[in-house]
């Protein structure tokens, strides 16, 4: 600060208000060299999809990765030009440092809990988990190969779950053919299937992000690293009657093919009018004892809405192996061709 | 200096303040002149040299009047004074010395004004320098994912955070500038005298806090603004809030310290 001869210190002005003396600035302008420090904020909920365009998602912060005609940043999005009949392990190759590089510069890091929403078929997946570094609160919501894949897909599908469980991700997988036949009806945009339905799907998730990043780093302290889903989207009283035939009606259609033995953790998410709080949490309590009953962990969380209907997730821990098990042959037979595209080449 | 004589062309305007010398004699184109008038205006930029009409010295006409050149080369000798193809004995040493100084002033006008043009352009530099840093850091505030893409040049470590390689960087540059700022306003100061640069330090610093308080989002700026009066710029919280304020402040300042620094050049 500017000082008087008679060393009194006064933020402006040319006479010093104590004494009438003039102020100097001789010395004080050189603290003009320091400038004031901004703590900038990223938001709380930051979403990045990787090979998975047009999804409709809200959040703090929502980017995607694509491929197009040519290499494109901004603050929102990392397009890098494809690679004609590139794999993943081309598109590491060519795209993994600048793809580093943006994420840290647009602070992927920074955000309090980051969700990627990837097609792990698409080799984009692959690039986007291996230039993602292994951040806490971090989770995946993955479209997986299964049966119904080809054996590339497959590959590279098992090699962007092994990535994200080697970071310590918890994921979220549904299969290719449940992302397919996924179909959801509301009143005012009508039928929704593909993405338009994962938009719709994910919505209630995201917009309980904390509860359910709560679930999922509680299941990985369990050693529960995947979980698959099951969701009914806009349900109603008419329909369902009573919220336990809407939990036991949603538990037909889970997203991954697994043996009702190999869930080990069950948690649902309910969306409704505060009035119907306690019918869910106790509908909750009879699904869970019907079904899970030796789980080793299951939460119910509840949202309140103002729409009359309602929607239910429930999202099912399961073994690594049961999520990978679809997966396993046709990742070998492409090992087995080029062993350069294994799991361990990704890292 | 070069004198232009056209004394039928009028006298020095009478509203521009001059002062009026005796000549004892004076030698203007080998002709002699006795018991003389200079008419001197106080920017010595014009002068005429008169003769009385009559014996009673109740009228003057002029012989010749001089436009006179910054340049001009005034010689000094006791009571004697030589401007070019003009010789003038005054009535006393002192007297011709106080003549000499208002023909050298122009010559320390634009003396000031180019040092004074000097220290503007290396403040103007720093300001400019701090008021990209600022605009960065407000878009930072608001947006910072796009604000840092926009510097990523500026990060080329990656074993170091992006937002501390900007700061890095801009503390470098602010460092480069200010130094050619105080080594500018440290050369110029015997011309422009410790008033002037003082008030260059002040101005600087208050336009960096006028800059400070913009990022702040500080609404009034009350105490920024009361400073700034002082410099005798008058603006509104709205004005400052315009693209490049400091540029402008820094214009508005301009003429209150081309006055500061002609008050210097004026004889005592």
């Amino acid at each position: 600060m500017p000082k008087c001869p008679n060393g009194h210190e006064q933020r402006l002005g040319l006479k010093c208000a104590t004494c009438g003396a003039g102020l100097s600035y001789r010395e004080a302008v050189k603290e003009l060299t320091a400038l004031p420090k901004v703590e900038p904020y990223y938001g709380k909920v930051a979403v990045i999809a990787a090979g998975y365009p047009k999804l409709a998602l809200k959040a703090d912060y929502v980017a995607e990765i694509s491929a197009g005609a040519s290499d494109l940043q901004s603050a929102n999005g990392f397009q890098v030009a494809s690679i004609r009949g590139g794999s993943w392990l081309d598109y590491n190759d060519k795209h993994l440092q600048n793809l580093r590089r943006w994420m840290t510069l647009v602070g992927v890091g920074k955000s309090t809990d980051r969700f990627l929403v990837v097609d792990a078929t698409d080799p984009l997946s692959v690039l986007t988990l291996a230039a993602l570094p292994p951040l806490e609160h971090t989770a995946v919501i993955a479209v997986v190969a299964d049966l119904e894949s080809t054996p590339l897909e497959q590959n590279t599908s098992y090699v962007a779950l092994s990535l994200a469980l080697k970071k310590g991700f918890p994921v979220i997988a549904v299969s290719e053919t449940f992302e397919r036949e996924m179909l959801y009806f509301t009143e005012d945009e009508g039928f929704a299937t593909k993405a338009d339905a994962l938009s719709m799907l994910l919505a209630p998730l995201l917009g309980a992000a904390d509860d359910l990043m709560d679930l999922l780093e509680r299941d990985l302290s369990l050693g529960i690293k995947v979980h698959c889903l099951s969701a009914i989207l806009a349900g109603s009283k008419s329909v369902y009657g009573i919220a336990t035939n809407a939990f036991m009606a949603q538990s037909y259609n889970i997203s991954m093919g697994a043996k009702l033995e190999q869930y080990q953790t069950v948690h649902s998410l309910a969306f409704a009018q505060g009035e119907n709080k306690g019918d869910f949490e106790k509908s909750f309590g009879v699904f869970r004892n019907r079904r899970f009953k030796g789980a080793l962990n299951a939460e119910f969380r509840f949202r309140e809405t103002a729409s009359p209907l309602f929607d239910l997730v429930t999202i099912y821990g399961m073994s690594t192996d049961a999520s990978l098990q679809d997966m396993t042959a046709g990742y070998q037979a492409i090992v087995q061709s080029v062993p350069q595209l294994s799991a361990e080449g990704a890292s | 200096m070069r004198l232009a004589a056209s004394p039928e062309t009028g006298e020095v305007p009478s509203d521009m303040p001059s002062h009026d010398y005796s000549v004892l004699t004076a030698v203007y184109l080998d002709k002699t002149y006795a018991d003389g008038i200079l008419r001197l205006a106080d920017s010595g930029k014009e002068m005429e040299l008169r003769e009385w009409t009559s014996r009673k010295k109740v009228e003057q006409s002029v012989v010749a009047r001089f436009r006179l050149e910054p340049n001009a080369q005034v010689m000094l000798d006791g009571p004697l004074l030589r401007v070019a193809e003009l010789s003038i004995t005054l009535e006393s040493p002192s007297i011709a010395a106080q003549v000499a100084l208002t023909l050298e002033r122009p010559a320390r006008e634009r003396e000031a004004m180019r040092l004074l043009s000097e220290v503007e352009s290396s403040v103007g530099g720093f300001l400019e320098t701090r008021e990209e840093a600022t605009s960065f850091l407000s878009r930072l505030k608001a947006d910072p994912r796009s604000a840092m893409l926009s510097v990523a040049s500026l990060w080329t470590t990656p074993d170091t955070e992006p937002l501390d390689a900007v700061y890095s960087n801009y503390s470098a540059r602010l460092a480069e500038t200010l130094e050619k700022v105080t080594s500018s306003l440290s050369g110029a100061e015997t011309g422009l005298g410790t008033p002037v640069t003082e008030r260059l330090y002040a101005l600087t610093y208050t336009i960096g806090a006028v800059q400070d308080a913009l990022l702040e989002g500080d609404s009034d700026m009350a105490d920024e603004l009361a400073a700034l009066k002082e410099f005798g710029i008058t603006a509104t919280a709205e004005d400052l809030r315009t693209e490049k304020p400091s540029a402008r402040l820094l214009a508005m300042a301009h003429p209150g310290l081309v006055a500061m620094a002609m008050g210097r050049t004026l004889p005592n």
